[in-house]
C-alpha cells in the first residue's frame, strides 16, 4: 500500500465514491481525511457532468483537497483497456491506477467492480463512502449525528449505505 | 509467416515506438495531422509531439486516437504492432470515399459498429457467442454477365433457404433468423441513395446496417440483399450499396439473392395456384397402360388465368416485398410476361391501396422499434445481473443503445431487486495500512 512522502494512503477515487461528496457539496470533508491523499483519474473527471457538481470538483481541485492524475504508462494503458470490457471508463481507469501502482481505491460500486477489486488487490485496498465517514467519526472531523444526518441526505439522492447506525459501523471499522 | 513478412513491428513500447505507431496508424487512414488535432481539441503542435515520441499521450487521448485510426487500443500499445492491420471499416470507406467523406454519417457508421462490437463482447462473456459460430462459405465461381449474377443470386437464395431450413413460406422476421446467424443487423439513417451496408470482421462477426429511412418492406428487401454480401462477398471487408451501383455484377446478384430469398420459388407458385392462377389456359393430361394412352384435357375461360394487380399485392403483402419485387420475381418465373408486367406496373398506387386493405406492414412496428438495440440491452442487463458487468458499464451500453434515463433506472430496478450476491457483510470498508 503505497504512501506520499507525509504518510498518507495514496487514494484514487471513483466517480460512485467521489460523486457522494460531490452531491452533498462536502468534498471539505476528504481533504480534512489526513491519513488519506485523495486523487482523480481524468476519466473520472470526464463523467461529472452536472454543473454544480463539476465546479465542486473544480474548487476541490484547486484546493488541494484533490489532485488530478493522467495515465501515460503503457502498462497501465492496456490494463485499463482490459477492464474496459466488463467495467465502466471511469471505474476501469481508476482500478487500473490502484492495481498497477498498489494505491487504495475509493470507490461504491459493487458487483462484478468489487469482485475484480478483490480478486487484484483484495479487500484491504478497498474505501467507501461509509468508511470514508467512519474514518471521519474517529478523527473527529464530524460528530455521530453529522454522520447520520449525511446519510439520510445520500438516501435522498438514491445512495443506500448499510442501514446500521455509525455507533455499530465505528465498532466494525 | 515471419512478423517482418506481414508487416508487424516488434519493439520495445518507449513513447519514440509509440509515437511511430501513431503518425503509421493516421497516415493509414489518410488523415492529416491538422484534422485529428481539431478532432481531439489539442493543438497539431501536440500532436506532432505525441508522433515525435517527445511526449506521451494520456489514455484520453489514445482511447480517442484508437477510435478515429479505427484500431483497437491494445492493438497500438502491444508489444507486437501489425502495421498492416485493416479495419473492416477502414476499408469500408476506402472503398466507398463518399460515405468516408460524410463525418457525420460515418461517424454514426462507426458508432453502429462499436453497438455490434459491444454486443459480441456481451455474449463472450455469457458465454452465448460458441451458439453462434458463422462458418458458412459458399465460394461461388467468378460472374462474367448479369446472367451470370442472377442465375447465382437465384441459387444462392435456394442454397441458403435449405440450409436454414426456411421451408417455403414467408420470412416473418429476416433480421431474427440473420440475428441466429451471427449477422448483426441494426438499422440507421443513410443517404437515400443508400439502402445498405455490410461489414465482415473477421474478429466480431459480420454486421449489416440497414437504412431506417426507406418503408419497411424495403428494408427487408435490403437487409437480405446485404445478407447476400455477407455469404459471398466477405473478402471485401465492406461493401455500400447505392442506388447507382446497381448494376455491378455483385449488386445484381445480391438483389436477384434478395428476391429469391424472401420469395422462393415453390413458395410463389404454390401460392399463386391457391389464386387459382398460374397454369395455361389450355392444359393436357395422359394415362398409358403399357399398350395405349388415354388423354384428358382441360380448357380454361379466357384470360381466367391472367395475373391481377390484386393478386401481385396479395403475393406482395404475403411474402413481405414491395410490390414491384414481387411483379420482377413473377416475371423471373415466367408467371407473367414481360408485356403483363409493363401493363401491371403504373397501377403501383392501386396495388399500395389493396396492401394497405391487406393488412400492416410486415414489420411495421413503431419508430421506437429497435430490434438489435433491445437485444443489446437486454443481453447487458442479464450481464448485470450475473456480475458479468458493472453498473456503469451497463449504464454506458444502455447510452450507446439510446436508452432514456428513465427506462435506464426502470430496467436496473428489476435486477437490483434481487438480494446482491458475493456481499461479505461488512458495513464500512477502511483500509488499514
Amino acid at each position: 500500500m503505497e504512501k506520499d512522502a507525509n504518510g498518507r494512503l495514496l487514494v484514487v477515487a471513483d466517480s460512485s465514491f467521489l460523486i457522494n461528496f460531490l452531491v452533498l457539496d462536502r468534498t471539505d470533508l476528504l481533504g480534512r481525511l489526513t491519513k488519506f491523499h485523495f486523487h482523480i483519474v481524468n476519466h473520472v473527471r470526464a463523467e461529472i457532468r452536472y454543473d454544480d457538481q463539476c465546479a465542486r470538483l473544480e474548487a476541490a481541485v484547486e484546493n488541494g483537497v484533490v489532485t488530478e492524475i493522467e495515465i501515460t504508462e503503457p502498462s497501465e494503458i492496456l490494463l485499463y483497456d482490459e477492464l474496459r470490457q466488463f467495467l465502466g471508463d471511469g471505474e476501469s481507469a481508476s482500478l487500473a491506477v490502484a492495481v498497477s501502482r498498489r494505491w487504495v481505491i475509493a470507490a461504491d460500486e459493487k458487483g462484478r467492480f468489487r469482485r475484480e477489486l478483490f480478486g487484484r488487490l483484495g479487500e484491504n485496498y478497498l474505501l467507501d463512502t461509509a468508511g470514508a465517514l467512519v474514518t471521519a467519526i474517529k478523527a473527529g472531523v464530524i460528530t455521530l449525528g453529522q454522520a447520520e444526518a449525511l446519510r439520510a441526505q445520500l438516501r435522498e439522492n438514491r445512495f443506500e449505505m448499510d442501514p446500521r447506525p455509525f455507533d455499530e459501523l465505528l465498532k466494525e471499522g | 509467416m515471419r512478423y517482418q513478412e506481414r508487416g508487424w513491428r516488434q519493439m520495445p513500447l518507449d513513447k519514440e515506438e509509440l509515437g511511430r505507431r501513431l503518425k503509421h496508424a493516421r497516415e493509414a487512414v489518410g488523415l492529416s495531422q491538422e484534422d485529428v488535432a481539431t478532432q481531439l481539441s489539442i493543438s497539431r503542435g501536440a500532436l506532432a509531439q505525441f508522433e515525435a515520441g517527445a511526449k506521451a499521450p494520456n489514455s484520453l487521448h489514445l482511447v480517442r486516437l484508437a477510435e478515429i485510426y479505427r484500431r483497437g487500443l491494445g492493438e497500438l500499445l502491444a508489444e507486437q504492432f501489425d502495421e498492416a492491420a485493416r479495419d473492416p471499416l477502414t476499408a469500408l470507406f476506402r472503398a466507398d470515399t463518399q460515405l468516408a467523406s460524410d463525418r457525420e454519417r460515418a461517424r454514426a457508421v462507426a458508432e453502429c459498429v462499436k453497438l455490434c462490437r459491444e454486443c459480441t463482447n456481451l455474449e463472450k462473456l455469457l458465454g452465448v457467442d460458441q451458439d453462434r459460430a458463422y462458418d458458412v462459405n459458399y465460394n461461388p465461381p467468378p460472374m462474367r454477365t448479369r446472367w451470370d449474377a442472377i442465375r447465382q443470386g437465384e441459387r444462392l437464395a435456394e442454397l441458403e433457404r435449405a440450409r436454414l431450413r426456411l421451408g417455403e413460406d414467408p420470412l416473418t422476421n429476416l433480421a431474427e433468423t440473420l440475428e441466429a446467424q451471427g449477422v448483426r443487423c441494426i438499422e440507421m439513417s443513410l443517404s437515400e441513395n443508400i439502402s445498405g451496408l455490410f461489414l465482415s470482421d473477421t474478429k466480431y462477426g459480420p454486421s449489416i446496417i440497414v437504412n431506417e429511412e426507406h418503408v419497411a418492406r424495403r428494408r427487408v428487401f435490403s437487409c437480405a440483399h446485404e445478407y447476400c454480401h455477407v455469404l459471398v462477398d466477405r473478402e471485401r471487408g465492406g461493401l455500400v450499396s447505392r442506388t447507382e451501383n446497381r448494376e455491378d455484377l455483385p449488386e445484381v446478384r445480391a438483389n436477384a439473392f434478395a428476391a429469391a430469398f424472401l420469395m422462393p420459388e415453390a413458395g410463389v407458385r404454390a401460392f399463386v395456384r391457391r389464386l387459382g392462377k398460374g397454369e395455361q389456359s389450355r392444359s393436357q393430361l395422359s394415362a398409358y397402360d403399357e399398350t395405349q394412352v388415354v388423354e384428358g384435357q382441360r380448357r380454361r375461360e379466357a384470360h381466367s388465368q391472367d395475373i391481377q394487380v390484386y393478386d401481385v399485392a396479395h403475393i406482395a403483402h404475403h411474402f413481405g416485398v414491395s410490390f414491384e419485387t414481387a411483379l420482377f420475381r413473377l416475371l423471373n418465373l415466367k408467371l407473367i410476361t414481360d408485356e403483363e408486367r409493363v401493363q401491371l406496373a403504373p397501377q403501383k398506387e392501386s396495388a399500395s391501396s389493396i396492401m394497405r386493405f391487406l393488412g400492416p406492414e410486415p414489420d411495421a412496428k413503431g419508430p421506437e422499434h429497435k430490434p438489435f438495440r433491445h437485444q443489446l440491452v437486454l443481453l447487458a442487463v442479464e450481464a448485470y445481473r450475473r456480475e458479468a458487468i458493472s453498473r456503469a458499464k451497463l449504464k454506458e451500453l444502455c447510452e450507446l443503445a439510446q436508452v432514456l434515463p428513465g427506462e435506464f433506472k426502470s430496467l436496473v430496478a428489476t435486477v437490483e431487486q434481487e438480494p446482491e450476491k458475493g456481499q461479505s457483510g461488512r458495513g464500512a470498508y477502511v483500509p488499514r495500512a
